[in-house]
């Protein structure tokens, strides 16, 4: 019998970041069917969505970790703003106005976004290594979320409390 | 429906028959993952039991986690059921009558 190997980078992602109780099992059935002709985009959307779930079931279980590793986040962030960013704002200005118009933008987007995002969910990812998907995904929703996308962040919080504002929500999700 | 699915499959109840039971009758795709949490529910619960089969390599080298329905799983079904059906009962939209 041939043997049709999933996609290697997606069950790396699942024993990386997938919940640890019956992960095996879970891997197990993944590879069983994907060899029963699964195609690899089927095999990829269970793998984000056993992510994704285990995370939330994480979030859920471990609510101290989770609070935990939200302040951390918040910490790191604080630091990396008043150590790093305030003592070369002046150089940041400069620079902002040296770049053209066009990419001004995404230049900023990737310095005082991205990078922060990248070093605290490594910083609170090493830190917190059992729970990796959980804590990132937290510290996403949590720090993130609101200080990127405001408006989106209250709109979820409404959608939390109340299921009414979930249509408002997906329409914003579908604009981005 | 995950208990029922573990009932209706038995003896072979592992994630793989499960959620094609649950798509074949509810006529719609399961997440694998959404089936393992549900289980692990339904475990912590005392509902369900399990034990892990022989690693195959037709799976990679990994175990089967086969799932049985324990007798507290049975009697909430049974209690689930007696629920709906009296929930259900007397609804003249079910009936027919007032759609």
């Amino acid at each position: 019998m041939t043997v049709v190997r999933p996609p290697a980078v997606a069950t790396w992602l699942l024993r990386r970041l997938g919940r640890r109780e019956r992960l095996e099992s879970l891997a197990g059935d993944l590879w069983e069917e994907h060899q029963q002709r699964r195609s690899s985009v089927w095999y990829w959307r269970q793998v984000v969505a056993a992510i994704a779930l285990g995370a939330c079931q994480d979030v859920r279980d471990h609510t101290w970790l989770t609070v935990r590793a939200v302040l951390i986040g918040y910490g790191v962030l604080w630091l990396h703003f008043s150590l790093l960013v305030q003592p070369t704002t002046s150089f940041l200005n400069e620079y902002y106005l040296s770049l053209p118009p066009g990419i001004r933008g995404p230049v900023f987007f990737i310095l005082l976004a991205v990078v922060p995002w990248a070093g605290t969910g490594w910083v609170v990812g090493r830190l917190h290594r059992s729970h990796l998907a959980a804590v990132v995904l937290a510290v996403t929703v949590f720090v993130f979320l609101p200080m990127v996308f405001p408006e989106l962040a209250r709109k979820v919080a409404n959608a939390l409390d109340h299921p009414r504002y979930v249509p408002a929500l997906a329409a914003q999700v579908w604009q981005h | 429906m995950v208990l029922l699915a573990v009932m209706r499959i038995s003896d072979d109840a592992y994630g793989v028959p499960i959620a094609r039971e649950i798509e074949n009758i509810s006529g719609r795709g399961v997440a694998r993952g959404s089936v393992y949490f549900a289980l692990e529910r339904l475990e912590a619960k005392g509902l369900v039991s399990s034990a892990l089969g022989e690693p195959t390599a037709a799976r990679g080298g990994r175990a089967k986690r086969y799932f049985h329905v324990t007798a507290r799983g049975v009697r909430e079904v049974r209690d689930t059921r007696r629920t709906l059906t009296r929930l259900w009962e007397g609804l003249p939209q079910l009936e027919g009558l007032g759609v």
